[in-house]
Parts: C-alpha cells; structure tokens; sequence
C-alpha cells in the first residue's frame, strides 16, 4: 500500500478500527472442551485485516492489538491481558497474529479471487503453525501433544473462518481501497 | 441475555490517579521500570530471584498509595493458565528425568524436577503480573502511547514507523469501546429477531454459528467509522512531520537515579540466583 500523504490518515483510522475489532473480537470467545485455547474471532479480524490493509497496515493493526493487551487491558481471549501471555501458553498465537498478517498482506496484494483465498488460508496456517510452536516451546511439551491440543480442535473452525475472511476481503475491498486511494492512484 | 451484557465490560485500564513520586515520573523511566521487573522475573533461576520484582513491585506501590490487594488483583483471571501448565509438567514426564519422585498415583508421577518447575512457574506469574498491574495502575491512558512513541523513536532510522504504531493504538484504544457498544447493539437487535446467545445450548458449534453473523456488520459498520475518521483527520490537516503535543511529561529530580535503580533491580535479581541455591 502506498502511503502517500492520503494514506496515513486513512491508513491509521483502518489500521486502528481493526485493531479494536480484534480487541472486540476477543469477547466473543468460545472455550473449547479440550485445552487452553479458546475459539475467538480476533484471528479472524487478523487475517482480514492483514488481507484488506496489505503488508504495512495489516501487521501494524495486529501489533497494537498486541501493545494494547500487553499493556494490561483485558483484550486478549477470554478477557485477559498483560504481558505475561506473550510469555504464557498461547503467546504464539498472539505473535501469530501479525505475522499472519504480514503474510496475507503480502499474497494479497492483488485482490484476486485465488490470490484472497490463498492469502487467507496461509495466514491462518500462519497462525497455528506459532501457535504450535509456542505450546511446545513455552510449556515444555512434545511436539504431538502441542499439535494435538493447539492445532487439530482449530481446523474445522478456522477452515469456516479462513473462507469467510477471503469472502469479505472480495466484498469490502474496493470500500477500503476507494478510502486509501491506494489502487486507483487518484485522491 | 447473558454473553451480551459482557461485551460492555471491555474496561480500559485501572489507572489509578494520583500524585506520588511514582506517578510523576516520565513515561520512559516507568517503561524502564516495568521492563526491569519483568525481565528478571522471567529470566531469574532462582525462587528468590524470581520473587524480587513482586517485592519492589509491591513496595513500589505502597509508596505510590496503591495496595497489594488491587495489585495481584490481575493474577487471578490467568490462575487457569497457571493449573493447566502445572497439569501439562506432571502429566507429561521429561525424559530421562532422574529426580526424585515425590507423588505417585498410578501412571502419574510428580517428581521434584517438576514439582519445581511448577513453583518457578507460579512465582514467575506473580513476579509478571504484579508488575503489569503496577504500571498500568500509575500510567494513564495518554502517557502509556507516548511512552510507546518515545521508546520507539529510535527505530525511525531503520525504516519503521513508531509513531504510526502508537497513533494506531492511541485510536485503538478509544475505539474499543465503541465497537464492543456496536456489537452489543447488532446482537440484540439479532437476538430480538430470534437469534440465540449464550443460552449455552447446542454446544460450542452452535455457539459459533450464532456468532458469526455478527461479524459482517460489526466490520461494515468499522469500516464506515474508519471513513469518518480519516476525513476527519485530514481536513484537520493531520501530518507526520512535525507534530506537536498537548501533553508534557517534565523530568522531576532523581528521575536519573530512578532508572538506575530500574537496572539495579534487575541485577540484583540475577545476583540471586548466585546466593541462593536453587
């Protein structure tokens, strides 16, 4: 995404509303029967952000949300917050989110149907591939029982989530290319 | 209605206005102190080490009128997380764990190599939070972004852009509560047509697909307000370059010797673990 004088602004304003959309996200939060990790829609919001805003906005909307929880307000899933769940069980999911972002944003750029699709299913890839790797690294636990417990309770739900996330992408971003005036080049 | 009314609750902060010494100092010597305090608390291999930052965190607070109470108040939402990474340490075995076995129930077996990791666990979480709580309890809201900004400046020169990032977290913050509202106001009006939430029937797969419908108008309704807002911001003339702000964060004295103190907690902590055994 360009960020011409335009687009800080407008940047900054979706960067920002989909930072607090994963900070709502995070309240609509499922527990699952099995594990620590519940189903929420912030890695929704994530992976749409990162494939609406590109490569720059897209991750920098992840890492407030990050800053925001790290800082202590109740915005990571289930109501919590603080530092300490970037170094706790689901830290992984949380860097996950950004750099998800990143990815999608980056395979995104074109806004083609397969390029969404792609885009979406890699970035929720991304997602619980970190995450996997932080149950297994921060717990002290084999990596089966990391990939059992953080990855496999998730497919069905993200796979749902990561269709939906290319969907809207298809549908809301002319609106959000019309307000960066990224794309067309006017404005 | 339950699971709607909760949506509310995305509570900013627990900013504790007040006028000590420790309130009044600049932004970047509390980061400093939180950095400090959290650092030795994860890194100390000691119990004593480990539980240093709790007691400066604890007297700390004291001295800024807050008590210990609403300080590890923040520990309690995570005592879940606690209990299931105690579980994964006994359910688990290490291999080739020689330690002795304190407690043995069939199959399980809670060893003292483990039993030890799960108190380093525990103090760590205390050390963690308490600190967090410390910093959020005498940091507001506008000094929190501004410190951000400042930490970060230095990154400027390779590339990035730190002052984007508190903007957007500085927007983020005052726009939580607007899309919680947004979304509490979407699910009654769904739930007044019929929609079903947090009944608590039908399972977890119900209860997502319950959700999920709020999900597009939650982001189509954002997106309308990002609109609104960069309009906003531009015909106010909003640049990066130079810009000014209301806030001033003087340096009162002894804010140098205070991050000193900062770094000498943190290595006092690390000094623990040589004194003390493990």
């Amino acid at each position: 995404m360009k960020s011409s004088q335009r687009g800080i602004p407008a940047g900054a304003a979706l960067a920002s509303l989909f930072a607090a959309l994963c900070c709502a996200g995070a309240y609509i939060s499922i527990p699952l029967p099995i594990g620590p990790v519940p189903l929420t829609l912030t890695n929704l919001f994530a992976v749409t952000g990162g494939l609406l805003l590109g490569p720059l906005w897209g991750p920098l909307a992840c890492l407030a949300y990050i800053a925001i929880g790290a800082l202590g307000f109740p915005v990571f899933s289930g109501g919590r917050g603080g530092l300490a769940h970037l170094a706790g069980p689901t830290g992984g999911y949380l860097v996950g989110y950004a750099v998800a972002a990143l990815a999608s944003g980056l395979l995104a750029r074109k806004r083609g149907a397969l390029a969404s699709a792609l885009g979406s299913a890699i970035g929720f890839a991304t997602i619980l591939a970190l995450g996997a790797v932080g149950l297994k690294v921060l717990n002290d636990i084999p990596w089966g029982k990391a990939i059992a417990a953080g990855v496999l309770p998730f497919l069905p739900g993200d796979a749902i989530k990561a269709a939906l996330a290319a969907v809207l992408c298809r549908r809301l971003g002319p609106f959000v290319d019309s307000l960066t005036g990224a794309r067309d080049g006017s404005a | 209605m339950r699971g709607i009314e909760f949506f509310r609750n995305v509570s900013i902060g627990q900013y504790r206005a007040g006028s000590s010494y420790v309130h009044r100092l600049t932004p970047a010597t509390k980061y400093l102190w939180l950095l400090a305090l959290m650092v030795s608390g994860i890194a100390s291999a000691s119990y004593a080490g480990a539980l240093l930052p709790l007691a400066l965190a604890l007297a700390l607070g004291a001295a800024a009128g807050i008590g210990p109470g609403f300080l590890l108040r923040g520990v309690k939402p995570i005592v879940p997380f606690i209990v299931f990474t105690g579980l994964l340490q006994v359910l688990f075995s290490w291999p080739g764990d020689g330690s002795r076995v304190l407690l043995a129930l069939g199959p399980i077996s809670l060893s003292a190599r483990e039993a030890r990791l799960v108190l380093m666990t525990v103090a760590r979480t205390l050390s963690l939070m308490t600190a967090i709580g410390l910093f959020t309890s005498v940091t507001s809201e506008g000094e929190t972004v501004h410190g951000i900004e400042d930490l970060l400046a230095p990154l400027e020169r390779l590339g990035l852009h730190p002052a984007r990032l508190a903007l957007a977290v500085g927007i983020a913050l005052r726009f939580v509560p607007m899309i919680a509202g947004e979304l509490e106001s979407i699910a009654k009006a769904q739930a007044s047509r019929g929609a079903d939430f947090g009944s608590g029937r039908g399972g977890p797969i119900a209860k997502a697909r319950a959700y999920l419908p709020l999900f597009v108008p939650v982001t189509v309704r954002a997106l309308e307000r990002a609109e609104l807002l960069a309009e906003a911001m531009e015909s106010r003339g909003y640049a990066e370059k130079g810009r000014t702000r209301l806030a001033s964060y003087p340096e009162q004295g002894g804010e140098a010797l205070a991050r000193l103190a900062a770094v000498a907690a943190c290595l006092a902590s690390f000094a623990m673990d040589h004194f003390f055994s493990r």
